[in-house]
This record gives structure tokens, sequence and C-alpha cells, in this order.
């Protein structure tokens, strides 16, 4: 497994770790809008050090040289391409329904949740695709 | 898995160049150790940049290391 595919992986388990435990809290009824503000930031501070962490566990098992010879490595290359692509494809498809939501008038942190649980999602087609791709061959 | 019409000597060619590696032949065309294992099983067809390069670090030519299979 490649340095790149083990920090796609490691994204993705950051991202179901931290987000996972955020959705879990924001399921449960009663949360104040104060409430779910301070749990979105704290969320996003927690993804930086869990990032941050893993990246680092990654790294420091894998001594990472750059032997390229200023080539970038054209499979690297697409396969980030092709799981962007995805991963664009899973937040539009997923966001369009954002203004029927609004329209059906659902609350500010109703919709607020759900706009992140799109971004969460597409990022974990976005980096579960990457790992895929790699692991695979394509 | 996915797999590709390319077809490629690389394991032949490797072996008469003697025994390199698979990671000595991707530092010396640019590439990872990963996508010559992808090349390698014929799960990734490289670009014609790419397939240039790997064939003139064996010094053949590219129809040598690569063929296409209809």
């Amino acid at each position: 497994m490649s340095y790149n595919t083990k920090v796609s992986l490691a994204t993705v388990v950051g991202l179901a770790m931290v987000y996972g435990a955020y959705f879990l809290w924001a399921w449960r009824p009663g949360h104040s809008a104060p409430e779910i503000f301070t749990h979105i930031v704290g969320a996003a501070i927690l993804l930086v050090v869990v990032m941050i962490a893993l990246a680092t566990a990654v790294a420091v098992r894998e001594v990472v040289i750059v032997k390229s010879g200023g080539h970038v490595d054209e499979r690297d290359q697409t396969n980030e391409l092709r799981s962007a692509r995805n991963g664009y494809y899973a937040l539009i498809s997923l966001i369009w329904p954002a203004p029927f939501v609004v329209l059906a008038g659902a609350s500010p942190v109703l919709l607020a949740n759900l706009a992140l649980a799109v971004l969460v999602l597409a990022e974990m087609v976005h980096f579960g695709s990457r790992v895929v791709y790699d692991l695979r061959g394509a | 898995m996915a797999s590709t019409q390319v077809t490629n000597r690389l394991r032949v060619f490797r072996f008469n160049n003697g025994e390199m590696t698979q990671q000595a032949l991707a530092d010396r065309v640019g590439l990872t150790r990963q996508t010559i294992v992808a090349i390698e099983k014929g799960h990734y067809a490289p670009s014609l940049e790419a397939a240039f390069r790997i064939a003139r670090a064996f010094g053949a030519g590219i129809e040598d290391v690569f063929g296409y299979s209809d």
C-alpha cells in the first residue's frame, strides 16, 4: 500500500470517527442551536487534531523519499482526479434536495447538519474511492 | 480487479536486466513501485510517455516491452 493510499485511508477513518461521533450526538433531539454550533466547530477542530495524529503515524511508519526525478506518478494523479470527481458527483447529487428542505420549513439547525453530512459523505466518497482505485490497480 | 488490453513483458525484461527490482525500475522511470506492480499485472495501462520511459530503461523498443491484445 503506497503512502498516498495510507493517507487516504487515514482520512476516511478520521472522517468516520469524528463525524460519526458528531452525528450520533446530533441525531438525538433536544439540542439548541448554540450547542450544535459549538459541536460543529469542535468536530472540525477535533478532525484537524485526529488527521495530524493519523498522518504523523503513517509518515513515521513510511519513509517518504522523493525519487521521481521531476515526474509525477501518473497513476497517482489519475486516481486522485477520478476520486475527486466521484466526490464531486456525490456532493452535487446529495446537495440538490437542500432548497426543498428549506422550502419545507426545516430549522436552520437541521439544514446545517444536512449540509455538513453531505460534505462529509462527499469527502468519504472522494478518499474512499481513492483507496479503492489505488488498491485495485486502476 | 480491472484489467487492460495492453500486455507487457516487464517481468521478462526485469529478469534479463539482472533481476532488476520493481523499485529500481520505478526509480529509473519516475513512477511508484505500486504503479509498476499494477502495470506488470496488467491492471493499469501506462501512458505513452511512461511506456517509452520504461522501454528505454531496458534499452528496448516500446513494442518489445508492450503489446496490445484485441
